[in-house]
């Protein structure tokens, strides 16, 4: 074991705190060592030192006076009222508990007084409807109106009566009335021919000619064959008279 | 009257722990029982049988008679309040020291005392007596000044460091027993101790020291 250690452990082998293994170490050390010896021995002689300070001489008269005083207080601290008591009245707990229930009945009546005065606002005698309302431009949203009956107060007795006299009759906050909303009749959209029947009947000239159907137009179907053999084109149109002027010039050349 | 219920204490603790013959038969025990029971004469012969160690104690931790007796009183008044809650089984020494120690401790701190004074402090500060020699002075004189010496000493301490040793070197007490009255661990009691013992040294040599020059 170093000599850093070993004088760390001896304030401790000093006074026999260390376990029996550290301390073994530490005497072995001590035998090689004459500078740990002297500071453990330094050690040593501050613990006699300490230790032989004698005591002041207390005598039998410091001791009475120490009991005395002792039993004085006690008899001080059991005279003084605790802090309970120092606020309990003379009359003891029957006073406490009257005061109580008075407090109590005290309260009752302030609570039931107040309820008592602020009463229940009275109820209005006529509420708008909802029945609704149709101006010549169509249909309008139903608004409120003085549709539901009259509502009788709540109690005819004398005591509701008066209170409605004291009290002024509040102002029942009555919703607004909400804008007519006029909604525009739906426009009438122009016939549109029926293009799936007319598809039906061929108009080309390689698949035969059919009768026009009754009252129809002459269509001129045009069909166009793309390069993908399922993608085929097929278009309508009104068949128009060309002028016979104006076929095409083919080149005689 | 007292006796008769003292009796019925015992007997009750006896039932409650199981170990009657010896709680019984215990001279101690049977006057805290007394004491419990109101017994103010069994109470007074306790402080007798305890005064001269709490005095010590109190003395070792405040340095001074006066705070001494202040301290001792305190702690026997505690003791009266709360010796009916006091279980017979405890060790009454290791309850007393504990309450000592505590109000030693309140005392330090109400009077703004919490850390140790350093060395420089403590030489400082003077009025430190002159070490004399046994030839020139009457022994308690002598006696006098070794306490003087020792309490400025112990005054380098902190509050934790005071009580750790003096428990430990003054009164004996093992240092299991010490944590336990501390309300620490071993390791801790130790560590306070070794650097109480490191002060306590470097003290004594500065004061040899200065005896050495004149």
């Amino acid at each position: 074991m170093y000599c850093t250690r070993v004088q760390e452990l001896l304030p401790l082998y000093a006074g026999a705190d260390l376990a029996a293994r550290e301390a073994e170490a530490v005497r072995a050390h001590l035998e090689t060592c004459a500078l740990c010896r002297e500071v453990a021995e330094e050690f040593a002689a501050s613990a006699v030192w300490l230790q032989a300070a004698s005591l002041p001489e207390f005598d039998e008269a410091f001791f009475d006076d120490l009991r005395a005083g002792v039993w004085q207080r006690q008899a001080r601290l059991a005279a003084q009222p605790t802090w309970f008591e120092q606020w309990l009245p003379s009359g003891g707990w029957r006073l406490v508990w009257a005061a109580t229930a008075l407090a109590v009945l005290v309260m009752a009546a302030v609570w039931s007084w107040s309820v008592y005065r602020r009463g229940v606002a009275p109820l209005p005698n006529r509420i708008d409807d909802y029945a609704g309302t149709t101006t010549d431009k169509g249909p309008t949203v139903p608004t409120p109106q003085d549709n539901l009956p009259e509502l009788k107060p709540r109690s005819a007795n004398v005591s509701a009566l008066k209170q409605q006299k004291r009290h002024k009759p509040q102002a029942v906050e009555v919703a607004p009335r909400l804008p007519e909303i006029v909604v525009p009749p739906t426009p009438r959209l122009p016939e549109q021919p029926n293009l799936i029947a007319q598809a039906t009947w061929p108009l080309s000239e390689n698949q035969g000619e059919s009768p026009n159907p009754p009252e129809m137009p002459e269509m001129l179907r045009i069909e166009l064959q793309t390069a993908d053999p399922n993608i085929r084109i097929i278009w309508f149109a009104p068949k128009t008279e060309t002028p016979s002027n104006t076929k095409p010039e083919t080149n005689s050349r | 009257m007292p006796s008769e219920i003292a009796e019925l204490i015992l007997m009750a603790n006896k039932l409650r722990l199981g170990k009657a013959e010896a709680v019984a038969s215990d001279p101690q025990t049977q006057l805290i029982a007394r004491a419990q029971a109101g017994d103010r004469a069994a109470f007074d012969q306790l402080m007798i049988q305890h005064q001269r160690r709490v005095v010590a104690v109190a003395w070792r931790l405040l340095g001074s008679e006066d705070e001494a007796r202040d301290a001792a009183q305190e702690a026997f008044l505690r003791v009266y309040r709360h010796l009916r809650k006091f279980d017979l089984a405890q060790d009454f020494s290791g309850w007393l020291y504990r309450i000592v120690v505590n109000v030693c401790r309140d005392l330090q701190r109400k009077r703004g005392r919490h850390g140790g004074t350093s060395l420089e402090e403590a030489f400082e500060s003077g009025n430190l007596p002159e070490p004399a020699s046994r030839e020139n002075s009457e022994a308690a004189v002598l006696a006098a000044q070794e306490r003087a010496i020792v309490q400025r000493a112990l005054a380098t301490l902190t509050e934790k460091e005071r009580a750790a040793l003096v428990l430990r070197d003054l009164e004996g007490l093992p240092t299991e027993e010490v944590a336990r009255l501390l309300g620490s661990s071993p390791p801790t009691v130790r560590s306070q101790i070794s650097t109480a013992r490191v002060k306590i040294k470097a003290f004594r040599e500065r004061w040899l020291s200065g005896r050495g020059k004149r």
